[in-house]
């Protein structure tokens, strides 16, 4: 999973969010590293809800301007929790090694 | 202000969405996203074409009629496909042809002199490939538009080479005579069918393949004005525009199923059009070919060829769509 797609994920995981809402909780769960641009962002976001992670869980019409909301599916969650546990797993590696080489990460 | 010209020019940028609910919902997001500028940022506005050129690509299933964006952008793509295939495929079929006695410069650049005559196919061309692509997408009227103002230029030229005074025997041009009758015959069905408006008997097909031919024989009547020509530089002028009609036509399912292929073939070849108008001129109807009758035969076998070719890769993708999740 690329990590664009992770934070996207991890960014609905709390509450449904509409498009701009994704685009500021991946820029502040990187710390601004990945922005993500509208028309990468929604192509992602229909990937995913082809994939059934992901789903439109309202809409609603703001000053005229649709916003469309997306939630994180049971699915969503599942492949979310493993995608981390990978990580996390592949992150306690590099630290175990680094540290016998008298790194702190 | 800033922000209604934020607005106009966000709106402007999303539009290139085929689907409105998503292009309101680009349009809504790029606003906030650039909120406080008068414009949205450049790296914004590549990101939400190149998206939305892909979603225009891929919104329709092969075969149904789409956005008429997509018509255009294939048309051209057409257009430049084929013309660049038509080159290559007579500069691998034709020896080099030497060039004339007075001429001074390399051989391969005798090809790049320009011929007035060549260049008159050029607009009939371009109106049957729009005419093939309308009626391929089901665009009904703009096929039957398409294909009027393709058979009045094959008429007009008609016109024009029997003033002129070129020859117009059926010993000499049967197959312009044949096709200046069909264009006739199309024109009084299409006038007939507008006065009695008629439930549709013809379908868009037709419209298409009417226009293609009106093309190729507008192509044999410029090319004979004033021309002595024999049988077979008339097999070879027919069959060698009918190539490239062939190509027209394969392109239409082929440039749906593999835009950016075809994009990019596209842009490479469309400088190449006019020096491949002036070369197919030449090389077919000059008959400064070695061997016509064998050029027109290997442009034939190449034509079934490509067909073949265009119907496998078909039926891959429709294959590989099928299987995919």
């Amino acid at each position: 999973m690329q990590e664009p797609t992770f934070l996207i994920l991890t960014a609905l995981a709390d509450e449904a969010r509409h498009g701009y809402g994704v685009m500021q909780e991946v820029a502040a769960l990187s710390g601004g590293r990945v922005t993500l641009r509208p028309g990468t962002l929604y192509a992602a976001l229909d990937r995913l809800v082809s994939e059934g992670l992901v789903a439109v869980e309202r809409e609603e019409v703001v000053a005229s301007r649709l916003r469309r909301y997306y939630r994180l599916t049971g699915e969503g969650a599942t492949v979310l929790a493993e995608a981390s546990a990978r990580l996390a797993a592949n992150a306690a590696a590099a630290r175990r090694r680094l540290r016998k080489l008298g790194v702190t990460a | 202000m800033t922000r209604r010209t934020l607005e106009r020019r966000c709106r402007r940028v999303a539009r290139i969405y085929p689907d409105q609910a998503r292009a309101d919902e680009v349009f809504t997001t790029l606003l906030e996203s650039n909120a406080g500028r008068t414009a949205p940022r450049p790296g914004d506005v590549v990101n939400v074409l190149w998206h939305g050129l892909r979603a225009r690509f891929a919104s329709d299933a092969p075969g149904t009629s789409g956005a008429f964006g997509d018509a255009v952008s294939v048309a051209v793509v057409m257009l430049a496909v084929s013309y660049a295939g038509l080159a290559a495929m007579l500069m691998a079929m034709v020896r080099a042809v030497p060039p004339d006695e007075d001429w001074s410069g390399p051989t391969y650049l005798w090809m790049f002199r320009t011929y007035e005559e060549a260049y008159a196919t050029v607009p009939f061309a371009i109106a049957a490939v729009l005419t093939a692509t309308a009626a391929a997408y089901g665009r009904e009227a703009l096929a039957r538009a398409g294909a009027v103002v393709t058979l009045a230029s094959g008429a007009l030229v008609l016109l024009v080479s029997r003033l002129s005074g070129a020859s117009l025997s059926p010993v000499d041009s049967p197959v312009a005579v044949c096709v200046a009758v069909w264009s006739v015959v199309a024109l009084a069905l299409l006038a007939t069918r507008s006065v009695t408006r008629a439930a549709r008997v013809v379908p868009t097909w037709w419209w298409g393949i009417t226009a293609m031919l009106s093309a190729v024989g507008s192509y044999r009547l410029t090319m004979s004005s004033g021309t002595t020509f024999d049988w077979e530089s008339n097999v070879a002028g027919v069959v060698v525009p009918g190539l490239a009609a062939t190509l027209f036509l394969i392109s239409v399912p082929l440039a749906r199923s593999f835009p950016y292929v075809f994009a990019g073939a596209a842009l490479a070849a469309v400088p190449a059009m006019p020096w491949a108008a002036t070369f197919a001129d030449y090389s077919a109807t000059w008959n400064r070919t070695p061997r016509p009758v064998p050029v027109a035969l290997g442009a034939l076998a190449a034509w079934l060829v490509l067909l073949a070719v265009a119907l496998v890769a078909l039926r891959w993708r429709r294959r590989d769509a099928e299987r995919s999740p």
